[in-house]
């Protein structure tokens, strides 16, 4: 296969955008380090927020292909559709997840011990989730602003009603202290298989789009 | 040869294009016709954006139904084209280049496309910062980027100013040599200036595909010309249809399209515009 994946380029063309997720990292870092004796405090910084921000990448890669007048022409090169859509978002979700493995690694080295696996398990599941979110919310609408919105109306209404809204697509734990093994299989495989209806959605919407500006 | 044979497209129960078929040979071919003929569907049809309803579309062996080979030969510039703004033009090319499938090559091939465009010492600027004319330039680099057989542009000169329009027309005239290059437009001149071949596209159906002299001479006949006072002019211009008119010191110079001639007027020789004119006020009616 030739290469076709231009990742540095594709962060460049993000801007501003591209940096905003390692601020985010490098916020948490330091909150978790001040709050170095409340786990359950810690958690729920970490939880709501992390993995809401994985569907910034997903969102602006494709601001550009989706959104700008010319953008068809991307879609006239030889290029699959595969791989300018789920491949580029996945890669990205790849990075995303190295960036959480970094930010509890750090965490669990620096501030609090032994939080590193449960939780790179349950957020994990939960960034896919929301990468799944971003990329699916970017094909329905073609537009960032209504991207945004939609990630912003499902992480309030879920935060403000504690997952009691439509539980059926919650994600969020909620949990103030670590999981315990059988917790933290449910709701990772819970976040995982919902990921999975948006990715596979995603891609067949993009495969289809044709909403040319 | 590029052959399109029976084309249809529907949205809904809406026909955007009816039973189009054209033969398009090497050299440039031109279509014309108003906003809303249809002209952008059939050119996002022959770039494979868009699938059509009914009918097909052939180069040699290779049928549109394999797009992705079709994209290997196929460049397009689309009516609006600023992608990237925060990139650099060098850049751009690279990224495209990429996506193109010419990641080993892209160096070399996009020096290449930017001499042929006049665009080497605009390289490291970003798009954002160039002249709609350098950015229309930008957009014929990445349709040219590979050489390919097939050169699609939609409204090329639209938003341009004379002399980019001019420069932009030359272009397109030279990258002819080696490819079928087929603009879109409803700016008669750019046909007029450029094209071997062109077709009148109107409501989705072909009215008429010839070369540029045979589709002059629909109006022949029907072009009058005359020369008339200030007070003449406004008087003739209600009952007769004046296509154009030049101000001659205290005289006007009038062009009218009609079956029968005005008092005084004298047969003219028509121009592909006259002939357009013509047939739109004929489908019209």
């Amino acid at each position: 296969m030739k290469k076709k994946l231009d990742v540095f380029y594709d962060f460049k063309v993000m801007g501003f955008n591209a940096h905003l997720p390692f601020l985010i990292s490098l916020l948490l870092i330091l909150y978790s380090c001040l709050r170095k004796d409340a786990l359950n405090h810690i958690i729920p910084a970490l939880e709501l927020t992390f993995p809401v921000f994985a569907a910034w990448w997903s969102i602006f890669l494709y601001q550009y292909i989706l959104e700008e007048p010319g953008s068809e022409t991307v879609f006239s090169y030889p290029t699959s559709r595969l791989q300018l859509g789920f491949l580029r978002a996945f890669v990205f979700f790849i990075f995303y997840l190295f960036l959480l493995l970094a930010i509890l690694l750090i965490i669990d080295q620096l501030c609090v011990a032994r939080i590193f696996l449960p939780l790179a398990v349950q957020l994990g599941s939960e960034v896919f989730f929301f990468a799944g979110l971003g990329f699916w919310a970017i094909t329905m609408t073609a537009n960032s602003g209504w991207s945004l919105v939609i990630l912003v109306i499902y992480s309030s209404t879920q935060i403000l009603t504690r997952g009691v809204l439509f539980p059926i697509i919650n994600v969020f734990s909620f949990n103030t202290n670590l999981l315990n093994a059988s917790e933290l299989w449910f709701s990772s495989v819970h976040s995982f298989s919902l990921g999975v209806i948006l990715w596979i959605w995603a891609q067949i919407s993009f495969g289809r789009f044709h909403k040319y500006h | 040869m590029l052959e399109i044979k029976n084309i249809s497209k529907c949205y809904g129960k809406f026909p955007a294009l009816t039973d189009v078929s054209l033969e398009i040979s090497p050299g440039m071919f031109g279509l014309l016709g108003p906003n809303g003929a249809g002209k952008t569907t059939l050119m996002r049809i022959i770039t494979t954006l868009l699938t059509p309803t009914a009918g097909e579309i052939s180069m040699g062996n290779i049928n549109w139904k394999k797009a992705h080979l079709v994209r290997n030969m196929i460049g397009y510039l689309p009516q609006k084209f600023s992608l990237y703004k925060n990139i650099t033009v060098k850049e751009v090319l690279h990224h495209i280049a990429v996506l193109r499938g010419f990641y080993d090559q892209r160096e070399k091939m996009v020096v290449d496309v930017l001499e042929k465009v006049n665009l080497l010492e605009q390289k490291d600027k970003k798009i954002k910062e160039l002249s709609g004319g350098m950015i229309r330039r930008v957009g014929i680099a990445q349709a040219i980027l590979g050489d390919p057989q097939i050169i699609v542009v939609d409204e090329p000169t639209a938003g341009l100013d004379p002399a980019e329009r001019i420069r932009f027309r030359r272009l397109l005239h030279y990258l002819s040599k080696e490819s079928i290059v087929i603009i879109s437009t409803h700016i008669v001149e750019d046909i007029a200036a450029t094209c071997e071949q062109a077709a009148i596209l109107h409501k989705g159906k072909i009215l008429k595909k010839d070369d540029l002299k045979s589709l002059s001479d629909m109006a022949k006949g029907k072009v009058w010309s005359m020369t008339l006072s200030t007070d003449e002019y406004f008087n003739i211009s209600k009952e007769w249809n004046v296509i154009s008119s030049q101000h001659l010191g205290d005289k006007y110079n009038l062009r009218i399209i009609s079956e029968t001639p005005p008092n005084g007027a004298v047969s003219a020789t028509p121009t592909l515009e006259d002939a357009y004119l013509y047939l739109m006020g004929c489908v019209s009616e």
